[in-house]
């Protein structure tokens, strides 16, 4: 008895996949960071120390006075989403909603170099906050 | 010998529902530009090098930037794994992307000053959404198998 009332609900969950949708992502975009990387870049060496530690960073730019940076970010975390939609007979409206919680994190860490190319200063935390905005060091004429 | 009803009705029923998810398992692989050659960056010395070299041994750079009186090259290559289990209802997937990644530095006249590299795109692999692929006893393996990765 039980199982035909499960079975008569098998449509119902079957039916629902068109109009409504849970996701479930793990997504991992290059490596981790080691976790001493900051410790181990000295103020005032080379950039060859910091791409022994780091490797290749993920972005090079300039900054004012010939200082180049270079940022290192990675991405990794869970994205949890669910989203459903509704249309309905002869009515302009068609309800839709979703809802994501998105746990990926960005961490970065920035080293500033002087223009010998020598590290003047390393930042670590999420890659939006501890990376310099890019501007155009030189004014255009 | 046969199995006992119950025992015979659940492996029915796990048979049945394997079967079942079977169409819903995805995979998929996708790359941007080939992989980089470890071997022809270690024939690039700093001091010695000029970026006529570096462009006959690794082509044309994805990136140029200009920094100061200095530049630079970038050369990448990327390489993305996707596993996951399509149920319409119910979708997850395990996403994995690794790089290669050159950068080569350049004083005012064009001579090689630094060479910046990260090679990973033989790491990348397809895995299921709740487990973590960054192992080192992983990457080990990988760079075993990788040509050009041995020092």
């Amino acid at each position: 008895m039980r199982s035909r009332r499960w079975l008569a609900l098998l449509p119902v969950v079957l039916g629902l996949g068109s109009c409504v949708q849970l996701d479930w992502v793990r997504e991992r975009y290059d490596e981790p960071l080691p976790a001493d990387a900051a410790q181990r870049i000295p103020i005032g060496a080379d950039a060859a120390v910091v791409f022994d530690v780091l490797g290749a960073p993920s972005g090079v730019w300039e900054l004012a006075g010939g200082a180049v940076v270079l940022a290192y970010a990675n991405r990794g975390g869970v994205e949890f989403g669910i989203s459903g939609s509704l249309s309905l007979d002869d009515s302009p409206v068609a309800p839709s909603m979703a809802w994501g919680d998105e746990k990926v994190r960005i961490p970065g860490l920035v080293v500033e170099l002087d223009p010998d190319f020598r590290v003047r200063d390393v930042r670590r935390g999420s890659a939006r906050d501890a990376a310099p905005p890019r501007r155009r060091p030189v004014p255009v004429e | 010998m046969p199995l006992p009803q119950p025992t015979r009705r659940l492996a029915l029923s796990v048979a049945a529902l394997a079967l079942a998810l079977l169409p819903g398992c995805a995979i998929a692989r996708m790359s941007v530009n080939d992989p980089l050659d470890a071997a022809a960056v270690r024939q690039l010395q700093p001091g010695v090098s000029t970026a006529a070299d570096v462009v006959q041994v690794l082509g044309a750079p994805t990136d140029v930037v200009s920094l100061g009186r200095r530049s630079a090259y970038r050369y990448d290559a990327e390489k993305t794994k996707v596993a996951g289990l399509v149920l319409i209802l119910f979708n997850m997937a395990h996403r994995d992307t690794r790089s290669d990644r050159v950068w080569v530095f350049f004083d005012e006249e064009l001579r090689l000053t630094h060479v910046a590299s990260t090679f990973a795109t033989h790491r990348t692999q397809y895995a299921l959404p709740w487990s973590d692929v960054h192992g080192e006893g992983d990457a080990a393996k990988a760079d075993a198998k990788r040509k050009g990765m041995q020092p």
